[in-house]
This record gives C-alpha cells, structure tokens and sequence, in this order.
C-alpha cells in the first residue's frame, strides 16, 4: 500500500493534520519537547549514511543495518539530554520520561516532506507499531500521556538522488493504523490518521558552522620558567 | 688515554658492521679484527682516521664516566620492540650515552636543574580498566596543567625535570623511548615525524616514566609488554585530551570535516581525534571504522592534515646561554668535553647549537658605514 497521492491529507484521511515547515516545525519541536531531537537527527542519518556507504548492493540489509545504525546514532547523542533507548513490545523506541515521550523510527513513503502527500511508513508494521500507535488517545501536546512519534527518515533509494547537505525528516504523530493483515502475531498495518507532521527539509548546515575553541595563549612556557638556574 | 671499548661504541653509534667499518677506514677486515682484538699494535694515525669515519670528535674515544651505567635493551622502554633491529637498539643506546653525557656536562655547571618528583600514590585500583585514564588526569592535576590543552609537552616535560632529548636515528621503528639512568627519567623523541605524531610520542614515554619505569616487577613476557604499550597509548591519549573537556567541547557531529578543526585545538593526529571519540563513545565502531577508512583513503594516516608546529626545547638553548653569560664558554670545548660531534649534540638536542648561534649572531653589533 502506497500512499503518494498529491491530494490534500486532510480530505483523505478525514482527520485535520497540524503541518509545519521550516522555522515553524522547529518552534512547534521546541515546544514539544523535541527540540534536541530535531538537532540530532540529521547527524545520526548522516552518520547511518556514512556506514551505508561502506555496504555494497550485494549486502541485503543495507536498509535495516541503517535503520539501527539510525537509532544507536540518535541515541549516543540523546543519552546525554536524559533520553534512554528501551525495547517496547520488543521495538526499540527513545525514551523521555520527563516530557512523556516516546520515539520510533521508519523509512516513509514517499510523500516525505510533501505536506499534500500522506505520509506513512513504505512498509506494512507490526504489532509493536500498532500497539503503540493505538495508544496515542491524546492529543500530541498533552503531556500528561505518554505519546509516541514517528520519525520517518529518507530511504536508502533517495540518499544517492539528493544534495548530501540536506537530510529531510519528519517527526509526525499518528492516531491510527491502516490495517491489511489481522492476528496478534501476524498482524500488518500502515501508520495513519497523521494529526501532526513536523518537515524539516533544509540544508543542514553543522559540518560549516562548527568552530573549535581557541586555546589560551597566555600559559605558554617559557625562558622564565627556567630562571631559577644558574651557573655554578 | 683512548679505548677500543669506544671504538666498538662508535661503531655502534654508527650502526656499521666490521666490514664497512674496515672500508671506511682503507683497511682490510682481518687487520681491524687483530687492531680491535689488541693483537696487532695501532697506527699512529688509527684515532684520527677513526674520528673521521664515525664523524665523532678524537674525545669521543677516551673513556668516561658515562660507561659505568650498564645499559640494557631491556630497560629501555621502546613502542615498537618486536620490530627493532638490534642494529638499531645498539646505535640508540650509543645516542642515550651521548644524552647522559651531555647531562652529565650541564648539570656540573648549572645547578637548580629541574628535578623529577615521581608520584607516590595514585589513588587508583592497579586493577581497574581506567587506572591509565586516572593517572594521565592525576599528573595533569600534579602539574597544574587543568583541562587546557598542553602547549608544548617537550618544554613542559624540560620543566618537570626529564631529560628530553630528539632522537637523531631516524628509523621507522623507532619512535621514541624512555629510560631512567641512576633515577633520572631520559625520554628520546624522534622528530622527524609529524609534530602531533611527536606530541603523542612524549606523552606516550610520559607514561612508562610515571607508570612504568620506576615499576620493580619489570615485564618479561611478550603480553606484559602489549598491556604496558596499551596503558601507555590511554594514559597519553588521555593525558593530551583529557575526557571531560574533550566531551564538552567536541562537535555534536563527528565527522572528518570537524575532526579536522576540533585536531586543531588538541594539537594532535587526526587518527588520536578519531580514537579517542570512539574510547569516549561518541562514535560507534561502524564510524570509527568508516572514519579510519576515509583517513586512510585520504593518505592523512601518512601525510598529517592540517599540521601543528612541532613543540620545542628551551632547556638547552637557556643552559647555552647562561654559560655563554660566565663569559669564557667555548662550544668547541664544551663539545670536546662530553666527546660529541657538533651535528650529533644539535641532533640531540633540538637544533638547540644552531639556535644559539644564532642567538649570538644576532646579538653581534652590525657594522655600519658612516659617511
């Protein structure tokens, strides 16, 4: 099931979206908590994609070795902001219990950063997802509830076609699952029923704007730490 | 009074075999033999053809007081020891002996050289994974060095009274080495390398000194040796980028672009960086093998990117010139004194006779024309 589209997504899934790009989706970020996610993610696809690269064709799990490597990258870089990875219903998610959220990740479909697409995952999910997905009774601000957000992050047959500064993302929170198997252990469904997609689709500008530090220059050693010395 | 004993030293120092010791001096190879096993009586001329083909000065050949210190190959604390010729650990115990030398000289005339206080206690469990890490973090705060990183480790190391000294064998094998002669801690760096690769080098003998050398179980087997070089590599990786600074100031994203820029700071290798990002788990091992890939691929693992200034002595150029101060002081005495060619001092000791004659050049009044 592909959902790609171009229509307008909230005459499709009959549910309003709150959609954000740019400086918007940023505040919208800080605002939920999610603002050291946003800051950390495109350098863990960066960093996932780096090892992709070392992987050839003839490797058939390029896309999931990335997937982890997405998740451990975000979270090396998380633990330090009180985040913690742990196995829900056997999926890894990052966890922050302070702000009541949980994160997953997924390669998307392909309406990625295109807010009159509908996004979803590119393929069917299990009953972890599922699990989590239906719990989202809240809306995505209310923090007294644990949420869950998906992280859809670009696939593995785009990164070659794209400008390697810019890494699209979204964080989007999901209400609902489309489902197209039934059974607990054979369960398959599509995240749907979006009501927040946060886009982020610009350059990512961290490899220029970073400036190391300058060291003191007045701790030099010198001559005069040796003036004690004397001829005899 | 000269000896044979110096001779073989030289030749040693010189790292030639009989047969090319024979040639230099247009002799045949069983007549030096019956020369060098007294049973033939030397030419009158044999001490001067001698200083000329081992490029050492005729003083070279007197006994001295050097020669009483028995030094062993095993006592020297080298990287790399499986792989060292025993030419070449022969000829560096001949430069050790022209450092002790040369020590020897300035210390009978300088007094209040820095001394070298070892530290007793560590406060650290031997058998703990980071005892390397606490020790390099325990010196720096012995040192009063903070979190900052260290400008020159060669001066610094001048200060805390070790004998520092370049090492002019210029070998891959060779990297560096540390020794203690009669309790005071020798280090020889080789430094015709990159500057960081040098830097690294002394922090990496600054652990044998403060780890090692003054140990009175010595290794003797081959993996005790490993886990010596190991501890060594932490104690100096964390020495030259301690850990909490390290982590506060590095970039969020670790890669090659910004290593090269956050090197720059620390004054090391793009390779230490690359490390000691991955000991600290800010990259996983699929980064740092990737990274290693790239600085490989790049050639920086041969050709340093983004060099640093190589880190120099002071010690030996300031006892040049308090001498020279006394008024009366001859390099060319001097030299003679310790038995030491002049290229071979300059070798040893940071180009430190250049720099003072250039020191002194400078100071000369410059003659004008009137008109």
């Amino acid at each position: 099931m592909q959902h790609s589209l171009p229509l307008n997504y909230d005459e499709l899934s009959g549910i309003p979206c709150d959609s954000f790009k740019g400086d918007a989706a940023r505040n919208k970020a800080i605002e939920l908590g999610l603002a050291e996610v946003v800051d950390v993610i495109p350098e863990a696809i960066q960093d996932a994609n780096n090892s992709l690269a070392l992987k050839t064709y003839f490797n058939p799990s390029r896309p999931i070795a990335r997937w982890g490597d997405i998740c451990e990258q975000a979270c090396l870089r998380l633990l330090s902001s009180g985040w913690k990875q742990k196995r829900i219903h056997g999926q890894p998610c990052l966890v922050n219990h302070i702000g009541n959220i949980q994160i997953i990740f997924m390669s998307p479909n392909d309406a990625l950063c295109d807010e009159m697409g509908i996004i979803s995952s590119s393929y069917p999910k299990g009953i972890a997802t599922e699990l989590k997905l239906l719990a989202n009774k809240s809306h995505y601000s209310e923090q007294r509830f644990i949420r869950t957000f998906i992280v859809y992050y670009q696939p593995c047959s785009q990164i070659d076609n794209v400008d390697s500064n810019i890494i699209p993302f979204e964080i989007a929170y999901a209400i609902g699952i489309h489902k197209i198997k039934e059974g607990r252990d054979k369960s398959k469904c599509y995240p749907d029923k979006h009501t927040l997609r946060l886009m982020f689709n610009e350059p990512h500008s961290d490899l220029e704007s970073y400036q190391a530090p300058q060291s003191d220059g007045d701790d030099d050693i010198t001559e005069a730490d040796f003036s004690d010395l004397v001829a005899v | 009074m000269y000896s044979l004993d110096r001779f073989k030293a030289a030749q040693r120092l010189r790292g030639l075999s009989l047969s090319e010791t024979a040639q230099r001096l247009n002799l045949k190879q069983p007549t030096l033999r019956k020369y060098l096993q007294d049973e033939r009586t030397l030419p009158s001329d044999f001490w001067e053809n001698a200083s000329i083909a081992f490029s050492v000065p005729e003083s070279f050949f007197k006994n001295k007081d050097e020669d009483c210190y028995i030094i062993d190959r095993s006592d020297i604390n080298f990287r790399a020891r499986a792989r060292i010729k025993a030419a070449y650990s022969n000829s560096t115990i001949e430069y050790i002996r022209l450092a002790v030398a040369i020590n020897s000289y300035f210390s009978k005339r300088i007094k209040n050289l820095p001394t070298f206080k070892i530290i007793d206690d560590y406060n650290i469990d031997p058998c703990s994974e980071d005892a390397a890490e606490v020790a390099a973090l325990r010196v720096r705060s012995e040192w009063g060095l903070g979190v900052q990183p260290v400008k020159n480790i060669v001066s610094l190391m001048e200060l805390k009274g070790i004998r520092t000294f370049s090492l002019p064998l210029n070998v891959r094998e060779v990297d560096a080495l540390s020794i203690s002669i009669d309790g005071q801690p020798f280090v020889l760096l080789d430094t015709q390398k990159s500057a960081e690769r040098t830097r690294f080098d002394a922090a990496h003998e600054l652990a044998h000194i403060f780890l090692h050398i003054y140990d009175t179980k010595p290794p003797h087997q081959d993996t005790d040796y490993k886990k010596r070089e190991s501890e060594a590599d932490r104690f100096a990786s964390c020495f030259l980028m301690p850990t909490k600074s390290f982590l506060e100031l590095a970039p969020k994203n670790m890669s090659i672009e910004n290593m090269l820029k956050y090197k720059e700071y620390w004054r090391v290798s793009l390779q230490s960086i690359n490390y000691r990002s991955h000991k600290l788990n800010m990259i996983s091992d699929w980064v740092y093998r990737s990274n290693c890939m790239k600085i490989n691929s790049m050639g920086f693992h041969i050709n340093e990117p983004k060099p640093t200034s190589p880190d120099l002595s002071i010690l030996h150029l300031k006892m040049l010139k308090i001498l020279d101060e006394t008024g009366g002081f001859s390099v060319e005495q001097m030299l003679d004194e310790i038995g030491i060619s002049r290229k071979d001092f300059d070798n040893l000791t940071f180009s430190s006779l250049t720099l003072f004659e250039d020191y002194k050049n400078s100071k000369k009044p410059k003659l004008r024309l009137l008109a």
